[in-house]
């Protein structure tokens, strides 16, 4: 008989300070990564504080470690930021569905992140760099609100070194500083003026709900995107991950078990309830 | 192979000295008591203490298998590291000997429907451990009241559904109805108690008549999420969320931590989607924003998404909710509104 809810504690093994209020921590089970695909998410919890939902920011092919990045805000992650490396975080998962790598094998893929919302995103996109002979052309559209909020300063270099790759990083009007060499503009402004044909493509989409709205009718109508490749997953609030305790349900789905993977064409069935 | 149905006949007399039995034999026996002028459901000391007469007790019997807090696990920290012992073992086994006597048909209705929840996938054995070892007996309803609607909810006033017994009351005795292996169990060591008879001689259920179709309230559902109707109808909802706390089959429920810097436990609580803060992200963007945004998820879940999931309607017709609402919001003149709608 199995405690479903019981988590499995996890060593911290890196701590990157993404801004000044997110940071991305890397953690080993039994000295390696654990077994996960790209979109799945975990539950994390700094044990006496609590419990919350992130997608996995790392390639499940990488195997040294697995990570996650958060905003600290509320009881758990004020928590979590209070951690060191060598410290453990609990954890459960992986829980809910996957991008479908295998549809998107041969075909030019654009990536578009907004905000933190560039986490889940960044787990598919190193996942294809890792294979990186199995795909097209790989654009990667990320933008933020200002230069001081952009994750993954670190690795933006490593992104833009592979071949046949574009690397566009944008920032809010009025977000930009003094040397900032960067877009300024919002991400869906900014992603109508890249040169993109929704031929042979899939497009991978995930910030902020507006963002996600404005991004997704820009790649349809403007570009030409079938809404079956446009795919996007959807961070609803949740506490079990399991399909129980009812809160992150869109219409007849349960975001955490039937997603958070969506296509655009299965989000125009949704209610307008996300 | 499921049991077949069997019939017993037994005086009002003897169901006490039943009940004074299975008591004294040890059985935690849960049934409607008075408490200061209401009544809800806790374990009797002896028969009397047992309110027979009343439609519904003010909560449902719920917390006996989703419990208001319930602990998943408890923790210690010892310096560096951290010790996690799992909830599960003091939920497993206990209360095996624990009987709900004197429920309702519709509460009994609440347990297989909730059950398809929390087996969907990913098994609880928290609900699942307590679902097994409870024994449900039932008494079938002579007279609903006006806020009861279990007959539209596929049930009746005499429904089986869930039970193990169901009595029905006949002058002054009883038919008891042993719907499986479970009720058998229960009886066998006290059939002196009891006759057996058969179906032909069981009284046979009234002709309950309903008001609309559920059927046709889905379909108003199906089709109309932005109606104005929702907005309009639930502006006087206060959002205090007793509707989902007295339903029998609402179980969304909250994780939660509580305890010190040594020691403390995770715990599930009971939740309502009536909260605002319920679907809250972090950001500050929340997906229903208004009282009317938050029942139509009420009335979505209850009337159509579970049904597409698992083939039951969330919902019993108990009433509950309309009885306890402090704006009288009428959950089946609510739904008989979106039948007519359709």
């Amino acid at each position: 008989m199995e405690n479903i809810y019981l988590p499995k504690l996890a060593e911290i093994k890196e701590i990157i300070q993404e801004t000044t209020d997110t940071k991305t921590i890397r953690l080993t089970i039994d000295g390696g990564s654990i077994d996960f695909l790209p979109g799945q998410f975990g539950e994390f919890s700094f044990i006496g504080e609590g419990e919350s939902t992130f997608g996995f920011s790392s390639s499940p092919l990488r195997k040294e470690y697995f990570e996650f990045s958060f905003r600290f805000s509320g009881r758990a992650t004020t928590g979590m930021n209070s951690l060191n490396q060598g410290d453990k975080i609990a954890f459960r998962g992986p829980y809910g569905n996957y991008f479908d790598t295998s549809k998107m094998k041969g075909k030019d893929i654009v990536f578009v992140g907004g905000g933190i919302g560039m986490a889940p995103v960044k787990s598919i996109m190193e996942y294809c760099f890792d294979e990186r002979g199995d795909y097209g052309k790989i654009t990667i559209l990320y933008g933020a609100r200002s230069v001081g909020d952009l994750l993954y300063k670190s690795v933006f270099d490593e992104w833009k070194k592979h071949k046949n790759t574009d690397v566009i990083i944008t920032v809010d009007p009025g977000g930009e500083t003094s040397d900032w060499t960067g877009k300024i503009g919002f991400v869906p402004t900014i992603l109508e003026q890249l040169p993109l044909k929704g031929e042979n493509s899939i497009a991978i989409v995930c910030g902020p709900p507006i963002m996600i709205k404005f991004a997704l009718k820009s790649l349809e109508e403007k570009m030409g995107f079938d809404k079956n490749d446009i795919i996007t997953t959807l961070e609803n609030r949740m506490k079990c991950g399991l399909g129980k305790c009812g809160r992150c349900n869109v219409g007849s789905v349960y975001v955490c078990k039937d997603g958070p993977v969506f296509t655009a064409k299965e989000l125009e069935s949704f209610p307008n309830d996300f | 192979m499921k049991m077949e149905e069997k019939y017993f006949e037994i005086s009002s007399e003897n169901l006490k000295k039943f009940v004074e039995r299975i008591i004294a034999d040890n059985f935690e026996v849960i049934a409607p008591m008075d408490k200061d002028g209401d009544t809800f459901y806790g374990k009797i000391s002896k028969f009397e203490e047992a309110n027979l007469d009343i439609l519904l007790p003010k909560m449902s019997y719920k917390e006996y298998l989703l419990p208001k807090t319930e602990t998943l696990f408890e923790y210690s920290f010892s310096g560096a590291d951290t010790d996690i012992k799992d909830g599960l073992e003091a939920a497993a086994g206990a209360n095996q000997k624990r009987v709900i006597f004197g429920g309702r048909p519709c509460d009994a209705g609440a347990g297989p429907i909730m059950e398809k929840v929390f087996n969907w996938d990913y098994k609880d054995e928290f609900f699942n451990e307590r679902f097994k070892n409870l024994t449900i007996i039932s008494i079938a309803c002579e007279k609903p009241d006006t806020y009861c609607f279990c007959t539209e909810m596929q049930l009746s006033p005499e429904s089986s559904y869930g039970s193990d017994i169901l009595l029905k009351k006949a002058g002054a005795q009883y038919f008891a109805v042993i719907t499986g292996e479970k009720g058998l169990k229960l009886i066998k060591p006290y059939l002196s108690l009891f006759k057996e008879t058969t179906k032909a001689q069981v009284p046979a259920d009234k002709d309950w008549k309903k008001i609309f179709e559920i059927e046709k309230t889905k379909s108003f559902l199906d089709k109309n999420f932005e109606h104005n109707y929702f907005q309009d109808r639930f502006l006087s909802c206060i959002g205090c969320g007793i509707c989902t706390y007295a339903c029998p089959t609402c179980h969304c429920f909250d994780i939660q931590d509580e305890g010190t810097l040594k020691e403390g436990r995770r715990i599930r609580n009971w939740d309502s989607c009536q909260f605002g803060i319920f679907t809250l992200h972090t950001s500050g963007h929340n997906p229903r924003v208004t009282q009317g945004d938050r029942y139509r998820q009420r009335l979505m879940h209850k009337f159509k998404i579970y049904s597409e999931k698992f083939d039951k309607y969330l919902c019993v017709g108990c009433g509950r909710c309309s009885r306890n609402c402090p704006e009288d919001i009428d959950i089946k003149e609510v739904a008989k509104d979106l039948a007519d709608m359709a």
